[in-house]
């Protein structure tokens, strides 16, 4: 392959750095009005009375927005398919207010400050209910935190339940009842934010024909364009939503978030409208991580080989359940995708609380699934005296395997049969092994107050959400064999325009730089899902293939035609008949357009997939642990992944080193602690601690050699994966180093001194 | 700049600058790293005090003196390296260390701050504003304007104990072993930074006096119990010890 598989130079990448107005908020619109949203200082209160008298008064305001201004209407902010698998229980504006930072009020004015200032002059009276801070009190808590009447979706309204899922397949407690070996163990993963740089920012404005106009910073174009419509109450056809360059979103970005806002504003003032979250109103006010607390059993045989796995689940949704049940279903899904195990049973209640939102994060359920799963599988590896990369070798599915739960268990719904045409996680944890110099770390004596360990995990995702995600391409060609990719894929930032540039040009037997991409246009581009699921190289890269091979033979029956002979195939950038006759790529685009057998050359496709086959992970972690205050620094990670064909091995590396920092930022440093009245106390960058380039260890990456037989030239999904398996990892190398089991993250060093002094 | 900001203010003198910072609403600018950081709304002028300040590190036979105009990057490329370390844990960015003076760090108070412990535990001294008078850091109320830091001969020890190396740390403990006296100061998540000076031979009741306000000092939080942050200074200040 002449593109697949080599480095490119991003087709945004002189753009970026630039430093072009390529980002959302680089756009400077006349006579726009400035946004701020008024954030409940309450977790659960009902608004008995609300004066905007004094806001409006102030000079400047130009409109302000209270549930009074709209009808009763409940939908969901979760950007993801159609009809949605997760409740409707939120509204624009409510009477109700269910957690610190729920909306009650908007205000448009003529600067930011104008704006702030009418916020601070809104009074509400508020009727103050009781809240729920503890997933495990909400289903007994005895009040409900939605009402019956207008939501629905919502799975139990009196128990606070979001959603519910079970499955089952063999006869799990006769299995663990027969089982030479058998585990438990309860573990929880925690609220975190997505912390992308750019915030939320969302611009809109009426175009010519009065339509909306909507600018931002989203992952889903398509979604926010039906969503909106129906908030607003519009027609589809009336709107635009248009996706500039992002600053990353890592899943906070699938969330129709604000872009009702700005339309509102821009329908009743008819003006420019623009909104632009701070810090702290992404920390408490937009999206997190649903924490989960997972309670597992494994039975072993003799010959350590699984006999059952056994997952209970309770999610925290947060006070709105725009992705509970399908979160829930991946972290169900992928742990129970790993290791192929006889028996299996899940059974899991996603509960609501008086907390911030969980929305979709990189990897969507699956860090809380394969924290709990590695973790134990670990502590059964030491039980049983077996290394624990044995213990994994001996389990995971192979190529050629059935996963049944992929049947039964779908993302929300009933899924679709899975068969593995490709892993090499075998691959990947022998590598790995070697480059983590796992066997002289592992035996190696330690002492004195800085002790090292060594931890392995492993991991699965998905490539797209199977029977659902669907993506389309068009691309037409031009007079010097350059090619316009129209496409509806969504890149945030993780160079997707360029790989499906890759694909088109690999396709069309071109160099990159003959592709002009251009994406995420309702009103330009094809429908597109959106970039979300792992789905955008594996769904959308397939329609660019099958666009441009429709496209690459319209220019060869073009070129025989031109040429006036049956045979005729194409080498290079030119149609060659078999008589020996050639015409360039260029000359037959000219002759198309003006002089003979006039037309457009170009192909279109859409694509959906049935499968979705797993990219795989091992992560290996080795830690410093310093048992004078229980901190823990991470020395080196070796990463190694299946992602089959890389299309771009810098932007697929880039993608890994990327989710590292995320997930060990989860293990270690990422803290969201509420107060007695939920109210989230680390509002800024000084006190919500992500990673920096400063703190990161030695990141070793590699890709295993690999092709999957449905994936566009044998690639699969890179996006998610690398999110999954570190934060075990990690937990296992410090049990390693110090003996200390951690079940609850984030880390605490005190936990770990503690734990080594035997409390 | 942030949308609050009506007006820059550039007084002719120090005494001009310490009447203006007495309008409510106005604030010293030098580096401005903390400003941009807080945004405060209720700020509305800002008083260019760099032409002001000066930016000269020079050694007093012992003693260092640093111009409060001095940049947190500058320090590092003159001086020793505890110093440097307790920088580069105040401040992990090289860009904001490229702009945040001396007198800014020491102004904003952090307990937080590594340079601050460190200060605290060299008995750094301060020239403020016209005054030839040198006052002790740890004498100083908060009024007035930076102009020089004199930090004396030290021998001063500093740890710290954070999530990532780019945070700041929840303990922070300094210890200054001199001949006669020895200086210590504990900071970081703390509501002060408390500090304690004794003979190299320590009063155990003193001693133990000062753990427990040491331990008062701090939060029961996500980053751990009072008692446990307490564990640490003393292990810390074992561990650093000279004298035990």
């Amino acid at each position: 392959m002449k593109v697949i598989g080599k480095d490119t130079q991003r087709v945004d990448g002189q753009a970026l750095v630039r430093g072009k107005p390529v980002f959302a908020d680089d756009m400077q619109l006349k006579d726009v009005l400035y946004v701020k949203i008024l954030h409940s200082p309450i977790a659960h209160a009902n608004i008995l009375s609300i004066d905007v008298s004094k806001a409006e008064a102030l000079e400047g305001v130009v409109a302000v927005f209270t549930h009074k201004d709209f009808k009763p209407h409940y939908y969901t902010t979760a950007g993801q398919g159609y009809p949605e698998p997760g409740p409707r229980d939120m509204r624009i504006l409510d009477e109700t207010v269910r957690f610190v930072g729920d909306r009650v009020a908007f205000v448009a004015a003529e600067s930011i400050t104008i704006a702030e200032q009418a916020i601070g002059l809104i009074d509400v009276e508020y009727e103050e209910l009781p809240c729920i801070f503890d997933s495990q009190q909400s289903m007994t808590a005895g009040f409900a935190i939605h009402p019956s009447e207008g939501t629905s979706g919502i799975h139990d309204v009196e128990k606070n339940i979001a959603a519910h899922l079970d499955a089952k397949i063999g006869d799990v407690e006769a299995a663990l009842a027969g089982s030479a070996h058998t585990f438990e163990g309860s573990y929880s993963t925690p609220f975190v934010q997505m912390a992308h740089i750019e915030p939320h920012i969302s611009l809109s404005w009426l175009d010519d024909n009065n339509r909306l106009v909507i600018r931002t910073s989203t992952q889903v174009p398509h979604h926010v364009r039906r969503i909106v419509a129906e908030v607003l109450d519009i027609p589809v056809g009336r709107i635009r939503v248009i996706k500039p360059r992002i600053g990353g979103g890592f899943g906070g970005k699938q969330e129709i978030l604000n872009e009702e806002v700005v339309g509102a504003v821009t329908l009743k003032t008819g003006r420019p409208a623009r909104i632009e979250y701070t810090r702290a109103e992404e920390l408490f006010a937009a999206r997190v991580r649903h924490p989960e607390l997972l309670t597992i059993q494994l039975g072993f045989d003799e010959s350590h080989l699984l006999t059952a796995i056994d997952i209970n689940i309770l999610e925290d949704c947060g006070a709105y359940g725009p992705h509970a049940l399908t979160v829930m279903s991946v972290t169900s899904q992928k742990a129970l995708s790993m290791y192929k195990a006889p028996n299996i049973r899940v059974n899991g209640d996603g509960v609501y609380t008086n907390l911030p939102i969980g929305g979709a994060y990189r990897g969507y359920g699956a860090p809380q699934a394969f924290f709990p799963l590695e973790s134990l599988m670990d502590e059964a590896a030491m039980e049983m005296g077996i290394d624990p990369i044995d213990l994994r070798l001996k389990n995971v599915f192979e190529v050629g395997d059935d996963v049944p739960i992929a049947k039964i268990l779908g993302e929300g719904r009933e899924g679709f049969p899975m068969v593995l045409y490709s892993t090499e996680i075998a691959a990947c944890l022998n590598e790995g092994r070697a480059l983590s110099n796992w066997d002289a770390l592992r035996s190696a004596e330690q002492s004195g107050r800085f002790r090292r360990g060594v931890g392995v995990a492993v991991a699965g995702q998905g490539s797209g959400i199977p029977g659902i995600d669907m993506g389309a391409a068009f691309i037409k060609m031009n007079e010097d064999a350059s090619f316009n990719l129209q496409i509806g894929a969504t890149d945030l930032g993780t160079g997707s325009d360029t790989a499906l540039a890759q694909i088109a040009a690999e396709v069309l037997n071109v160099s990159v730089d003959k592709i002009i991409v251009y994406s995420s246009d309702t009103d330009m581009t094809p429908f597109d899902t959106g970039a979300y699921a792992s789905s955008t190289t594996y769904i959308s890269g397939t329609a660019v293939k099958k666009a441009a091979e429709a496209c690459k033979a319209m220019i060869l029956e073009q070129g025989r035609k031109l040429l006036q002979i049956d045979n005729a195939e194409i080498i290079d950038t030119r149609v060659v008949g078999s008589d020996g006759q050639t015409i360039s790529f260029s000359d037959i685009c000219i002759k198309s357009f003006y002089t003979e057998e006039q037309t457009q050359i170009m192909g279109s496709a859409s694509h959906l997939s049935y499968d979705s086959p797993p990219p795989f992970n091992a992560t290996f972690a080795e830690v410093e642990v310093d048992t004078l205050t229980g901190t823990v620094r991470v020395i080196k990670i070796v990463s190694v992944t299946d992602a089959g064909q890389i299309i771009n091995p810098k932007m697929a590396e880039g993608q890994v080193e990327g989710g590292i920092p995320q997930a060990l930022g989860m293990a270690l440093s990422e803290f969201m602690p509420f107060d007695d009245k939920g109210r989230f106390t680390n509002l800024d960058f000084n006190s919500y601690h992500i990673y920096t380039s400063n703190d990161m260890p030695e990141m070793v990456v590699r890709f295993a050699d690999s092709h999957e037989p449905t994936g566009p030239y044998g690639a699969k999904a890179v996006a998610e994966i690398p999110i999954n398996a570190p934060a075990p990892a990690v937990a296992n190398a410090v049990y390693n180093a110090v003996g200390v089991r951690i079940k609850h993250l984030p880390i605490k060093p005190e936990q770990i001194l503690a734990g080594m002094n035997g409390k | 700049m942030w949308s609050s900001i009506e007006q820059i203010i550039k007084p002719d003198n120090l005494n001009e600058a310490s009447v203006l910072l007495k309008e409510k609403g106005s604030v010293l600018f030098a580096g401005g790293t903390y400003l941009v950081a807080q945004k405060d709304r209720v700020v509305h002028t800002l008083i260019d005090i760099n032409h002001l300040i000066n930016d000269k590190i020079e050694t007093h036979g012992s003693d260092i003196h640093i111009d409060a105009g001095c940049t947190l990057q500058e320090i590092i490329g003159f001086t020793n390296l505890p110093l440097n370390s307790a920088i580069l844990g105040a401040c992990s960015s090289k860009n904001i260390r490229n702009q945040r003076t001396i007198g800014g760090e020491i102004a904003r108070r952090r307990t937080d701050s590594d340079l601050l412990i460190f200060l605290f535990s060299a008995r750094a001294k301060l020239l403020i504003g016209e005054s030839d008078a040198p006052i002790e850091l740890c004498d100083w109320n908060g009024n007035g304007i930076i102009v020089k830091i004199i930090i004396p001969q030290h021998a001063v020890k500093l740890e710290r104990v954070a999530l990532l190396d780019s945070a700041p740390a929840y303990v922070l403990v300094g210890i200054n072993e001199l001949k006669d006296t020895i200086s210590v100061s504990v900071g970081g998540k703390t509501s002060e930074i408390l500090c304690f000076q004794t003979k190299p031979e320590p009063d155990e009741a003193e001693v133990r006096k000062f753990m427990d306000e040491v331990e008062a000092n701090f939060d029961d939080d996500h980053l751990g119990s009072p008692t446990y942050k307490r564990h640490l200074v003393c292990k810390l200040l074992q561990e650093m010890a000279v004298v035990r």
